[in-house]
């Protein structure tokens, strides 16, 4: 996949015919459904997403920043998973949030000259004071000939799936309704890097992530699967938490590989959350820390693929 | 025109200063016109000051509301009118040999939710007025206890009659109130001797500008090199 920061006219953008527009935290079903269009599809080697680096509100209203289900670097690697020729990630700034409706759709029409369709969601708006709206933009692409694909909601459970209804069940631990309007298991991407080595001392190695995702489930154990760089999957016990046996205060994200002892520090890894096992607690000592790992690790690898999910 | 910036900047707050002194310093030296700190660090005190700038400070209540992780001593046997060392000694008594179980013991009982009684010296306001004018006028007013809480304590050295801690506190914490209050379950009253605040939430004092290094910078560039941005900062208040 390409990856662009401006709209600036390029060789790749000129090869696009199709283009969704959106912030598109999460790339949920919704999203999906955006993106990839229906009847028939938009193949992905003509399709491009141009999204933001950062969410506006991190701008507009900082307070009101919501916590991101997929960071930059995992919507990057989801739309690389997908195919899609080319993404933009603008970063949203004084001079985007100032600019007119009019001048943003100047700066497509030159870095997409030759659009079929675009789509965008259900109320999408742009532009100062978020004054452009879909009627602006069908304007625009009838005096184009360009098709403009504004597709109802999707729904699960009669309602309709958003990025903050997936956050609300995220955060309260309902990783199955989560999922299910994701459209994959709740995962976190991130870095592995190296963390203080206690988990080796107690023998079970932890692989840290540094994560950019924001938003997560509730602290304690989880029963998931990494997926490797090279595509391998491997079950992997998760703890989200504060680590309070040995009196930690940062909340982080480790998973332990079961049978596995390949180094990863540095490589980029999914980690995929099927069932709550346990809450994090403290535990009077690392022995009794380590007796009720090696019954979590008992109970992944009992069933480790959660069969909702494959 | 100077460019105006956004972002939160962590700085290692000398002695000697208050926090209003370093904010009013950023707003001279950089031009810039909205900046403002979350959580005072009082003169003596040294350590993580955050300060807001720009859009920024739409944040700053909800900086201001993580928890906290300081290292402070304690110097018993001297009560102080501003409960640190800082103020004018109200009475001095000896200090008792006190064992490392005694003392455990002491910080044990502040640990956990209590109750503490904010100092007559301090920024809370009754009916508009700051209780440090009125403490300055000699006057002393009831106070309603506020509910903390202690998370965690360390006892990192004792060397009586000085003893060096690390805490875990909720915001609007008291570390000042705390000595002074352990010094009277000690027997032989105690103030604050030094203070350094290490961690706000998740920002952490290691990743602070040096004082004498933002005392001898110039130019927005700078500061816009040091300061967080805004989608940074909500990455690292929630992991």
């Amino acid at each position: 996949m390409n990856r662009a920061d401006t709209l600036a006219f390029s060789p790749i953008g000129k090869a696009i015919r199709h283009l969704a527009l959106g912030f598109f935290d999460g790339l949920h079903l919704g999203h999906q459904r955006i993106i990839f269009g229906a009847n028939p599809s938009y193949p992905p080697e003509t399709t491009a997403v141009l999204t933001f680096r950062d969410h506006p509100l991190s701008f507009l209203h900082p307070e009101k920043h919501p916590a991101l289900i997929t960071g930059l670097p995992h919507k990057l690697r989801l739309l690389g998973r997908w195919r899609i020729s080319l993404t933009i990630a603008l970063p949203f700034d004084s001079t985007r949030s100032q600019q007119e409706p009019a001048a943003f759709l100047d700066e497509l029409t030159q870095a997409f000259p030759n659009l079929q369709s675009l789509s965008v969601g259900p109320n999408w708006r742009f532009g100062k004071n978020r004054t452009g709206d879909v009627t602006l933009l069908s304007q625009w692409c009838s005096k184009r000939s360009i098709s403009l694909d504004n597709p109802e909601p999707v729904l699960y459970e009669g309602e309709r799936i958003s990025s903050s209804r997936i956050r609300t069940s995220i955060q309260a631990g309902n990783l199955t309704e989560a999922s299910a309007m994701l459209g994959r298991p709740f995962t976190i991407l991130g870095l592995v890097e190296s963390g203080e080595g206690r988990g080796q001392s107690l023998g079970f190695p932890t692989a840290n992530l540094a994560t950019q995702d924001e938003c997560l489930p509730p602290d304690g154990v989880y029963a998931g699967q990494a997926i490797l760089p090279d595509g391998r999957q491997r079950p992997a016990a998760i703890n989200l938490g504060t680590c309070p046996t040995f009196g930690g205060k940062k909340r982080k994200v480790e998973a332990h590989l079961p049978n596995f002892s390949e180094p990863l520090r540095g490589q980029e890894i999914d980690l995929e959350f099927h069932r709550f096992l346990r809450p994090e607690k403290k535990f009077p000592d690392a022995r009794s820390l380590a007796e009720q790992i090696q019954l979590d690790v008992a109970e992944l690898l009992s069933h480790p693929v959660n069969p909702i999910h494959r | 025109m100077i460019p105006q910036l956004d972002g939160l900047l962590l700085v290692d707050k000398p002695p000697g200063r208050t926090s209003h002194d370093i904010v009013d310093f950023v707003r001279r030296r950089f031009n810039q016109r909205k900046v403002g700190h979350c959580g005072t660090l009082d003169p003596i005190a040294t350590g993580l000051l955050m300060l807001v700038v720009g859009r920024a400070t739409r944040v700053q209540d909800l900086l201001m509301a993580e928890d906290k992780e300081y290292e402070g001593t304690l110097k018993l046997g001297e009560t102080t009118d501003t409960q640190d060392a800082a103020g004018k000694i109200l009475e001095s008594r000896p200090v008792p040999p006190l064992d490392q179980v005694a003392i455990e013991a002491a910080f044990q009982k502040f640990s956990g939710e209590f109750d503490q009684i904010p100092p007559m010296v301090s920024a809370i306001k009754k009916d508009g007025v700051p209780l440090y004018k009125l403490a300055r006028e000699g006057k002393t007013i009831d106070r309603p206890p506020r509910r903390v809480r202690v998370d965690k304590f360390e006892i990192l050295e004792i060397s009586l009659p000085t003893i060096r801690f690390r805490i875990h506190c909720t915001k609007g914490f008291y570390v000042r109130t705390y000595c002074h209050d352990l010094g009277i379950l000690l027997g032989c009253g105690g103030h604050m001797s030094a203070l350094t605040r290490t961690r706000s939430g998740n920002f952490e004092l290691s990743k602070a500008v040096r004082w004498p290094d933002l005392e001898s910078a110039e130019g927005a560039d700078y500061l816009a090199r040091h300061l967080i941005s805004l989608p940074e900062i909500s990455r690292i208040r929630r992991t």
